[in-house]
């Protein structure tokens, strides 16, 4: 259990006598910045959403919300990552490469178990357009049938 | 087989009753740190370790379910996180897999936690000392169906004691002692079927404090029983703490934000602020820039028949921050107590009729804990005391079978049956 500001908080409350309404609970949506930044909440003792997946060339950015400090560690090799990160403290990392990335916070998981999550890294639109139009033009020259870009 | 022979010879020669056994690993004989023996140990396996400083940190992976891992010593065998802040080293243990005990020894000097299960379906942790870690000595988040029994955690920020995020959490404490910490336990969203029982917590920053936290899941807590329980002296500003421990100083059992938790047959005394509160736990104060955020009330709780004396008030209720008349269904009976907030505490709010005339003073409540408190002390280096040199040994350690937590908690309590500490002795 840890909380910040409790005594300036209650000394407001002494003064002012009323508290601020509350606000009701919200779902975290996961939602893209205008810096097209993807945010992954970092709580005790989980991330959400716990799998993500992106285009090639997004950021990621980890938001601990928690009371607790916690980490971000890949499960294998070492090309993202930090090892703390403090409440309300923020982690990016940039993913240009497609693949599925496993992370997991040294605290109180490992990896693929406890607190645990994953980072689905797609082709960017671009890349997955032209090599679509690629497959589909070897496959007229070949005069078969072949897969279609989907366009989306 | 050669391997497999020595490893049956050893054993017998120390643990008659386990000879033959080849469900038994010794550490370092047979493996050479707890770590190894926990990589190839099958359900039914029991680790013993003997006395030793053991540096290293364990992680019991999911397939390694239903295991029993027992020092031969409590106070000597050791595993010392050395305050190895690298990845992967902060908890002294860490379990994953269910039905996993651990027995009779001590983690000290880990960067988060002492003993750590998380996610796992039994649990069960007796005859541990867990000292001066970073976040909690003895900790189940996301667990069900466990115990903590004869078990002594000092000298960690948070809770020295936590179970968190469990409902119905199935879960016990018992025989067990909590001091020199930040909070002497912490039960963030936890409860259904979970007895705190016959135990010592004193001289923390807090005693005991339930608690409703958005930062985890399944708020509000709910559904704790505290009973039987010695709670004196938390006032404690020579010793680390957390936040909310530094600013909820000097209260013995404090239900934060909690609902439907039942205080009974407690000997609770010496506190500086309160020695049974029940308050609310106003988030949007607390983290208004958080979207989450919200109000968690206290409500249609029971403190009864406890005994309390030399607190600044020994009795204490306010439902929410909102409505000083909302008595919340909160209610007090049986108490032995002088002085209460709001007065007549008993007459105001009792149990066996509705509520009458009930007002909380929000503006006292707001002034005891936001008075100015002393600031925590680094856990690395306060002065902690020499555990008590009577915490006892697991019985037969070196000659009980392996006890797997499948079937927890083990230890029946009845709770009806258990009577307020005398104040003598541990619980």
């Amino acid at each position: 259990m840890r909380a910040r500001g409790l005594a300036g908080a209650l000394a407001l409350v002494a003064t002012a006598g009323v508290l601020a309404p509350s606000t009701p609970g919200l779902a975290a949506p996961l939602h893209f910045g205008p810096d097209g930044v993807v945010d992954v909440k970092i709580d005790d003792n989980f991330y959400r959403p716990k799998k993500i997946k992106v285009r090639a060339g997004t950021t990621i950015r980890w938001t601990n919300d928690g009371r607790n400090e916690h980490n971000v560690l890949p499960d294998t090799g070492k090309r993202f990552g930090v090892g703390e990160i403090d409440p309300d403290a923020t982690y990016e990392h940039r993913f240009d490469k497609p693949g599925r990335y496993g992370y997991y916070c040294s605290f109180h998981g490992a990896p693929r178990t406890g607190q645990f999550g994953t980072v689905v890294v797609k082709r960017a639109r671009a890349e997955r357009d032209t090599q679509a139009k690629k497959a589909e033009r070897d496959t007229q020259a070949k005069g078969g049938r072949g897969a279609r870009s989907s366009g989306t | 087989m050669l391997a497999a022979l020595v490893v049956v010879s050893l054993v017998a020669a120390a643990s008659p009753s386990l000879a033959g056994d080849q469900s038994v690993i010794r550490v370092p004989e047979d493996e050479p740190t707890i770590q190894d023996a926990v990589d190839v140990s099958k359900p039914g396996t029991l680790i013993l370790v003997e006395p030793g400083v053991y540096t290293e940190a364990v992680t019991v992976a999911p397939q390694h379910r239903n295991i029993v891992i027992r020092g031969l010593d409590r106070a000597t065998t050791i595993v010392d996180g050395e305050f190895d802040e690298e990845p992967n080293h902060e908890n002294g243990f860490k379990v994953f897999a269910d039905g996993v005990a651990i027995e009779n020894m001590t983690a000290r000097n880990f960067t988060t936690n002492g003993f750590f299960w998380t996610g796992v379906d039994g649990y069960r942790g007796s005859y541990l000392t867990a000292i001066r870690n970073g976040d909690y000595g003895i900790y189940a988040f996301d667990s069900v169906n466990g115990q903590l029994d004869h078990s002594y955690a000092a000298g960690s920020p948070d809770g020295g004691f936590y179970i968190g995020q469990c409902q119905p959490c199935n879960a016990l404490i018992v025989d067990s002692e909590s001091e020199w910490n930040g909070l002497g336990y912490s039960g963030t969203n936890a409860g259904g079927k979970l007895v705190i029982a016959r135990s010592s917590w004193h001289d923390n920053r807090v005693g005991i404090v339930p608690n409703s936290l958005t930062s985890e899941e399944l708020y509000p807590q709910r559904k704790a029983t505290i009973v039987g329980n010695h709670v004196f002296d938390n006032n404690n500003t020579q010793s680390a703490g957390i936040e909310i421990a530094v600013t909820a100083l000097g209260n013995g059992v404090l239900l934060a934000g909690g609902q439907e938790n039942v205080v009974e047959r407690n000997l609770v005394t010496g506190h500086e602020t309160t020695g049974i509160g029940v308050i609310p736990l106003p988030e949007t104060a607390l983290y208004g820039d958080e979207p989450e955020a919200r109000d968690f009330d206290a409500r249609d709780n029971t403190v009864r028949d406890n005994v309390t004396s030399a607190n600044q008030y020994d009795l204490a209720s306010i439902t929410s921050l909102d409505d000083p008349t909302d008595d919340g269904g909160n209610c007090f009976a049986d108490n032995e107590y002088t002085t209460s907030t709001p007065p007549d505490i008993e007459t105001v709010l009792p149990c066996d009729g509705p509520a009458a005339g009930y007002t909380a003073d929000i503006a006292l409540f707001a002034a005891l804990l936001g008075s100015e408190k002393p600031p925590a002390v680094d856990y690395k280096v306060v002065a902690l005391p020499d555990p008590p040199v009577d915490l006892p040994n697991m019985p037969k350690a070196k000659s009980a079978r392996a006890r797997p937590a499948t079937q927890e908690p083990s230890i029946r309590v009845r709770v009806g049956h258990l009577q307020v500490p005398t104040g003598k002795g541990r619980g």
